[in-house]
Order: C-alpha cells, then structure tokens, then sequence
C-alpha cells in the first residue's frame, strides 16, 4: 500500500490549496468600499443619540414603550424579589418555597463571575474546604489564580502560578492539595508541575514530568499517587503514561497504553482500584484500556457502544458503574467493571458536545451544558437505579461549560461561557434584575445564598439542588421542569 | 494589521477603514474561496465580512486581534454562504485529447480532482479548520481562539477531515500505482 507519509501529505493539502487564486475581484473591493459608509456602526450606547434624530411621533411612542417596560419591569421584580428577602435558609430544601413544591426548590442563579475569561482552557477544582479554584486558561495561558467561596458567591484572587497554561492536566489530591502539570503554552506543551497549597494559596514546584503533555488523562490511585496518561496537541497522541508520588514530588515512568490518546477526558478509577481510560482523542473513539496499579500495566477492554466524537465527560457512579455521556451522540455509555461490558443508556433528550456532569449526594448525575445546541443549553439528570435520563430545566444559554463541582451546601457550580449573541440581546435587562436580587439577598442572607452578578460574555451559573430535592429521584423518566428564578 | 488604523476605523473613520478593506480584502478572499471552492460565493462571503467588519468594529475589545477578529467573520460568512441555497454550477474541466500528456501531469490533475472532490464532501467547519492549519499554519490553539471553539473540537474536525483527503489522496496514489505496473 503506498501511503503517504503525514509530511508529505501535509505538503500536497499545502501545495494543493496554494495553487487556488489570491486576489479578490475588484469587483468585490469596490462593493465594499462604496456599502460600508452607508452603514450604521452598531455602539452600546447610541440609543440617546438616535432617539434625538426620530421625529416627535415615535420619539413620544418610543418613550410611552419604555415606559411601559421600566413600570412593568419594576412590578415585577418587586414581586419576585419578595420571598427570598429575609430567607435565612440557605438551601432551598430548608426554604418555605422549596418545601412547598418540588418544581419550586431548584433553580438556576446566576453568581459572582471570575475576574478573568478563562475560556474552555482553564482549570477548575472544588476544594475540601468548600471553595472552587480556578486558574490559567484564557487567551494567553494565564497565570492567575482564584478562588470561589460559596458563602459570599463571590471569587478572589489567589497566588498566581508559576508558569502559564492552558488544558493543564488537573486533580486534587488525597490531602487537598491541587495538582496542576503540563499544559499548552505559547503552542507548545510543558512537562513542568506544581501543587497549589488552599490553606496558604501558594504554588510550589514539583518537578517535571518525565514528558511534555497536554489534554493527557489523569486520575488519583488508591494509593495516593497520580496516573498521568496520554495527551498531544497538534503532534502525535502519547501511548506513555507515569506516576506522581505526592510524598517524594517525584515522576516516574510506568506502563505504555496500548492506543496513543488525549482527553479532554479524566481517567476514571474504579472500586477495585484500577483506571479506566475511554475513547478521547484517538485513531478509535470507541476503544477503552484499562491500567492496574499493582502491575503497572495497562489491559485493553471492551469498545464502547457509541462513538463520542467531540469532547466527552464520564463520572463513576455509586454502584461502581462507570458514566461516559456527552460528545454528540443522543445516549451514553455504560462500563460495568465486574463483567467488562458496555451498555447504551436510555436515550437522551439532547445531544451535547461540551459538558461536564457531577454526582448529586443521592446517587444521580447531573449533566449540564451543551457545544451545538442553539437554544438554551441543556440540563440532563441520569438516574443509575432506572437507566433513565429525565430533562431539568435549561441553563441560561451557555454554550460550553467547562466545570460542574458540587458544593457541601448541595448545590452544583457551573463555570462556563456564554453565549455573546444572548449576552448582547438579553444581558443588559437580565443583569439589572439579577442585581436587583443580589442586593436584596446580602442584605437579608448572607450565608451561602450567592451575590448575583452577571457579566457580558462569562457567567458562572449555580443550579439550586438539594439531596432530598434532586427531581429525578422523585419522578424518575419523567421530565421535570425547574423554575427559573 | 496596524493598530492605530483600526482604532481609527472604531471611531467612525471611513477612511482608515478604506484603508483596512484594501489591504484586507485579498486575505479574505483567499480564505474564503479556500473554504467555499467558490468564486462567486467567496465574493459574497468577503463582503459580508467586511461590511459586517466596519458595522461591529466598535465592539472589538483589543485592536491587536483585529486579524483574528476578521478572519472568524469571513469563517462565518462562509458557513452560512455554504448552507444557503445550492447553487446549480455546471463543473466541466476540460481535458487535451489530442495533446500528449505526461504521467505527472495527469496525475497531477487527477490528484487535484479527488482532492477537490473529498474536499466539498467535508462540512464547512471541517474546511475552515482544514485552511487555516493547512494554507495560514495556524497552530490549533490559534485555530481553536479565531473559530471560538475549544481546541478539542477543532483537533477532532482536523483529524476527520484529514482523514478523509488522505482517503482519497491514498485511492488516487494506489489506482496509478496499478495502471503503471499493468502491461502497455
């Protein structure tokens, strides 16, 4: 067979493309430049300025419509305002309104957004403490730190990394510390690592890994010690994998998988101690391996029922099962490791590429968010006991969602990023209600019911749902509705 | 592009934006052709970047990624050029019956054609991912920050669309291969 090698393949796409024509029509050129002056510039504020130039008519029925929207507006805020101010139940399972009706006790609320758009390439990790952090990412592989504490629903800056990053590889240790180790930067991928210390917020070095990767796996084992595996960006997918021992701060080699991969997707330890790796980024999407840390080996398994094309999130469930959703297909896949087999869920209402899901305290799993959906970003609950999937209410329209942590109050802490088109059309009116709750809600409670605050283009969401109110465990395959607040 | 012209064109200066659209305009026809395989649609993307360029130019937050910037609006222009209406375009290529051809040019025009073929058979985000790592050499976290998708997704719509050129790439190398060594 006479295949070609990747450069000389790159070479022929290059060549093959340069050959098609460079230089526009001047036909092109004059349409531009004879349309553009007739066009109007789109600014944030130009509405005063336009309003001077309308003739009295529509200036007088333009004033008597936002007249009517201000009052109306007005009314209604003070209306929905009024039963959380002097709440001092934190919860909403322990909240008159949340006991009342089930459909009433979860909600989405919008929280206190990170100082810096960390993009899909920052890390976030909830803490022992209670408090989130995130870091890097962005733009240029940040170096800044912060931190969410729920009580205020506010972040703060923290010790600042050592080195940029962006797709780190991220876990949290057994003793709460964070480990954070490789990365993309400047397009290239880093072998450095460090450990972030909460009760101190500093970053300390630890070492290099034995090889520079990016979107690798990484899982902590029984042990303590943490499974590096895989990873690559633009060049070839890693087979190698090591250890980091925590006690020692040392790297060192172990078994090679049997498939080159990269995530973003976490291994997943199992009951019995041993890690799954499935699908991510690899010549075969439905391909799964499995590393035992007694031998150090790695051991192929069965193949997924269903290919995850895009980015891919996977939990393990509280029966030992292990979850692999997301990554556009409209079912998940399920591992069993007693018997090393896949099963397909029960179908699902939607099909996401980007989320991320977290285990509620009842057993269920709460997949939130959604890359390909235009509409609302999607919010799914998994129930293991019935293989159902039931629809929750729709996130504020966020298109990727790049962290789901539950925090000890039983609610869940989603970081994403908006959508800009929704942001523009709707934030403006949205974000003045929701600082109107804000102000009510500090004042009245300040526990860990969040300051609200919204910002164009990066939100960070919080969906109320308590153990005891978790919809899918009371109306298990039916769809439930949540209200938004 | 310089700094200072687009912060000028932010403000309303329809002549430093002149200014951008000239020395713009050939990139992003390039790019758009690239993606639509399509004169008359290019042109239309081009435009439609462009205006939309001068249109939203305030809003950009940072001067500096004004490439960028325009280069993911000519991306969009062309995804939804790609999903309009199809447009019915009789393809005939021309082959010199009566000239010789070499071995090397025939195989060049044949590789060409499957190329092209494989080519329109990739989404237009498959295509977009495809010349902008391929003809601008962008490198995928660039890719993934001008298109505004992670940059998993833009690996995964290379690797697929990568996959299928080299199919096809492969089918023409092999049916040379066999005509070669078949007896005159």
């Amino acid at each position: 067979m006479n295949r070609s090698t990747d450069h000389e393949f790159d070479q022929r796409i290059a060549d093959w493309l340069e050959d098609d024509p460079n230089l526009a029509p001047r036909q092109a050129l004059d349409t531009v430049l004879a349309a553009f002056p007739s066009i109007p510039q789109r600014r944030t504020w130009r509405a005063p300025r336009r309003f001077q130039t309308m003739s009295v008519p529509i200036r007088l029925a333009t004033a008597a419509v936002i007249g009517v929207l201000v009052v109306g507006g007005a009314l209604y805020l003070a209306r929905s305002a009024q039963p959380s101010v002097g709440m001092p139940g934190p919860t909403p399972a322990t909240s008159p309104s949340a006991a009342a009706s089930p459909s009433q006790a979860s909600a989405w609320r919008l929280t206190g957004p990170p100082a810096e758009d960390r993009g899909f390439n920052g890390i976030t990790v909830g803490l022992l403490d209670g408090r989130v952090l995130t870091a890097s990412g962005g733009r240029n592989a940040s170096k800044t730190a912060e931190l969410y504490d729920p009580r205020t629903g506010t972040w703060t800056a923290t010790g600042s990394l050592h080195e940029g990053r962006s797709y780190a590889i991220t876990v949290r240790l057994d003793d709460g510390k964070v480990l954070v180790a490789g990365g993309d930067n400047a397009g290239s991928n880093g072998s450095s690592a460090e450990t972030f210390d909460p009760a101190t917020g500093v970053w300390t070095v630890v070492g290099q890994m034995t090889e520079s990767r990016g979107q690798a796996f990484a899982a902590v084992l029984s042990d303590g010690k943490v499974l590096v595996a895989g990873g690559g960006m633009d060049v070839g997918l890693k087979k190698t994998a090591e250890l980091f021992d925590p006690v020692t701060a040392k790297w060192t080699p172990t078994g090679d998988m049997i498939d080159g991969r990269a995530g973003p997707l976490s291994a997943l330890r199992m009951r019995d101690g041993r890690v799954l790796v499935a699908g991510g980024f690899a010549d075969d999407k439905t391909s799964a391996e499995i590393y035992d840390p007694t031998t150090g080996l790695w051991a192929a398994t069965g193949k997924m029922d269903v290919q995850h094309v895009d980015e891919q999130t996977g939990i393990a469930l509280t029966d030992g099962r292990i979850l692999i959703a997301g990554g556009r297909p409209t079912s998940a896949d399920l591992f069993d490791p007693t018997t090393e087999a896949w099963t397909a869920s029960d179908a699902m209402d939607a099909s996401t590429d980007l989320t991320a899901c977290v285990a509620l305290p009842d057993g269920t799993v709460l997949l939130v968010g959604g890359g390909t959906s235009v509409t609302f970003a999607t919010t799914q609950i998994f129930d293991p006991a019935t293989n159902l999937w039931s629809s929750a209410q729709p996130m504020t329209r966020t298109r990727y969602v790049r962290s789901a942590t539950l925090l000890p109050s039983g609610t869940v802490l989603v970081v994403g990023k908006l959508d800009q088109r929704w942001t523009r059309a709707f934030g403006r009116a949205i974000r003045r209600r929701l600082l109107t709750h804000g102000t009510a809600r500090t004042a009245a409670a300040p526990s860990d019911q969040p300051i609200v605050r919204s910002r164009r283009g990066l939100a960070t969401v919080i969906v109320l749902i308590s153990a005891s109110e978790t919809p899918a465990s009371r109306r298990r395959g039916r769809k439930v509705s949540l209200r938004y607040v | 592009m310089q700094p200072e012209l687009v912060e000028r064109a932010m403000t309303g200066d329809t002549d430093a934006f002149a200014s951008i659209v000239s020395s713009a305009i050939d990139g992003c026809y390039a790019l758009a052709y690239r993606i639509l395989r399509d004169p008359d649609r290019a042109q239309d993307a081009t435009q439609q970047a462009l205006l939309g360029a001068w249109r939203d130019l305030p809003n950009l937050r940072d001067a500096e990624r004004f490439d960028a910037w325009l280069h993911r609006l000519v991306v969009n222009a062309c995804y939804t050029e790609a999903r309009g209406e199809r447009r019915h375009v009789a393809r005939v290529r021309l082959l010199q019956m009566d000239l010789p051809t070499s071995p090397d040019v025939a195989r060049s025009v044949a590789t060409r054609d499957d190329l092209n073929h494989a080519f329109r058979q990739l989404s237009p985000e498959q295509r977009a991912v495809v010349v902008l790592y391929h003809h601008l050499g962008y490198p995928l976290t660039e890719i993934a920050e001008t298109l505004g998708i992670p940059v998993g997704t833009a690996r995964s719509r290379l690797h697929y669309a990568v996959r299928q050129l080299r199919v096809a790439l492969d089918a023409n190398d092999r049916s040379f291969a066999s005509s070669e060594e078949r007896p005159a």
